[in-house]
């Protein structure tokens, strides 16, 4: 968090609505993404992550300046999106109405690798709906918001030993998963080539061929 | 037996492919993963595809908002405000709503009550309001007389003159004394000279 945040926060709890819409615009990205992917839905997501704000916002003076502003942000937001998943009724949107394919940030795609990464996303999303959610969020956490295990641990009130088991149980349901729904036993190109284990590649480079998403 | 002492194994590789994922395999468990690789080669199988389905997360976009969120909290956080001063309003307006009338039907009933079965208590309260008045009245008449023929004398007149000079003269000397205890000196005004 830097001195700029810090200002912002102490000024949001005197009462500077400016102040926190500041923030808000700076945490815009990383609360939605969160609460899109723990949601799968756009429109839900984006209403989940008006709502961490707003009670964010509430909630304020609670707030212990000794931790990070995101990590309690995201606590807010996970558990908002946990209770969303338990009341939820299925509601399927068609990949066409999804709004979220016209905010993908990154490199501005051509028609080709726009198909692609939205293959890929919803590959990805398909993946993650189908886990559970305290397995889900710590995922999410890891890949997207780059969280390191003490700050999962904070967002999830766990002990850091029951996050390298969520996240363990999380990678083998995800295995698990894609191996169900691929036809081919073949496991997916890697894209840089890797081999052995830590910090280095396998040089095994297959090929896979994915049948194209169905609209 | 067996079996169940593979499936231990692999679910120790798959711990350790896990932890290696996150590069937090501590020395002896890297040693431990990397002989398990060597021994198993299913494990390897797995393994490849853990790597491949992390950078495949890993890569995975990030998603933003619809443009407009920020003035889209801006007003509903309004809005929620809004709403909750009126919740606040309409307790208050009960409450107090809810105060008024029942001092109003207190105040009734109790006059209703006084006035039609407590007659003659009324009739004793005015009599003895009745009569403090008059007593009263009477007492500082005479008052309002002694007071007027002492002043006719004149030691009566000196001696009063005298207590109120006197009085005045202590009042004076009292807020002089007050005043110069807590004078500013005029070369720093920081410092209090204390008296």
């Amino acid at each position: 968090m830097n001195d700029q945040e810090e200002i912002w926060i102490q000024q949001a709890r005197g009462g500077d609505k400016r102040a926190f819409s500041r923030l808000v615009e700076a945490y815009q990205g990383p609360v939605f993404s969160l609460t899109y992917r723990m949601l799968g839905n756009a429109q839900e997501a984006e209403d989940a992550a008006q709502e961490a704000f707003l009670r964010a916002y509430s909630n304020l003076r609670q707030y212990n300046p000794s931790h990070k502003f995101s990590t309690w942000l995201f606590s807010i937001a996970n558990h908002h999106c946990i209770d969303r998943l338990r009341k939820r009724r299925v509601t399927w949107l068609s990949i066409e109405d999804n709004p979220v394919l016209q905010n993908l940030t990154g490199d501005s795609p051509q028609p080709e690798g726009s198909a692609l990464r939205r293959e890929q996303r919803d590959e990805v999303q398909r993946l993650l709906d189908d886990l559970e959610p305290e397995y889900r969020t710590p995922l999410i956490l890891r890949y997207w918001e780059e969280c390191s295990y003490e700050e999962i641990a904070q967002i999830m009130d766990l002990s850091i030993p029951a996050v390298k088991s969520r996240l363990f149980r999380a990678r083998q349901q995800v295995a698990k998963l894609y191996r169900e729904s691929q036809p081919a036993t073949i496991p997916p190109h890697s894209g840089d080539g890797k081999q052995g284990r830590t910090g280095e590649r396998a040089t095994r480079l297959v090929q896979f061929t994915a049948p194209l998403a169905s609209a | 037996m067996n079996m169940d002492k593979t499936n231990q194994e692999s679910e120790r590789g798959a711990w350790l492919m896990s932890l290696a994922l996150d590069e937090m395999l501590e020395p002896s468990e890297a040693e431990l993963f990397d002989a398990l690789l060597a021994e198993d080669p299913k494990l390897g199988e797995e393994w490849a595809l853990w790597q491949a389905l992390d950078a495949k997360l890993s890569k995975a976009p990030r998603l933003a908002p619809s443009t407009g969120f920020v003035a889209e909290f801006e007003r509903r956080q309004t809005q929620r405000e809004r709403r909750r001063r009126l919740w606040f309003g309409l307790i208050v307006g009960v409450m107090a709503a809810t105060l008024w009338f029942g001092l109003l039907a207190g105040l009734a009933g109790a006059g209703a009550y006084v006035m039609f079965r407590q007659t003659e208590t009324l009739v004793a309260l005015v009599h003895g309001v009745a009569y403090w008045y008059s007593a009263l009245q009477s007492q500082l008449d005479i008052w309002a007389s002694a007071v007027s023929t002492l002043l006719g004398t004149t030691q009566v007149r000196g001696a009063l003159l005298a207590y109120v000079a006197i009085a005045v003269l202590t009042l004076t000397c009292w807020v002089r004394f007050l005043r110069n205890s807590v004078q500013i000196e005029p070369d720093n005004p920081a410092y209090v000279r204390s008296a």
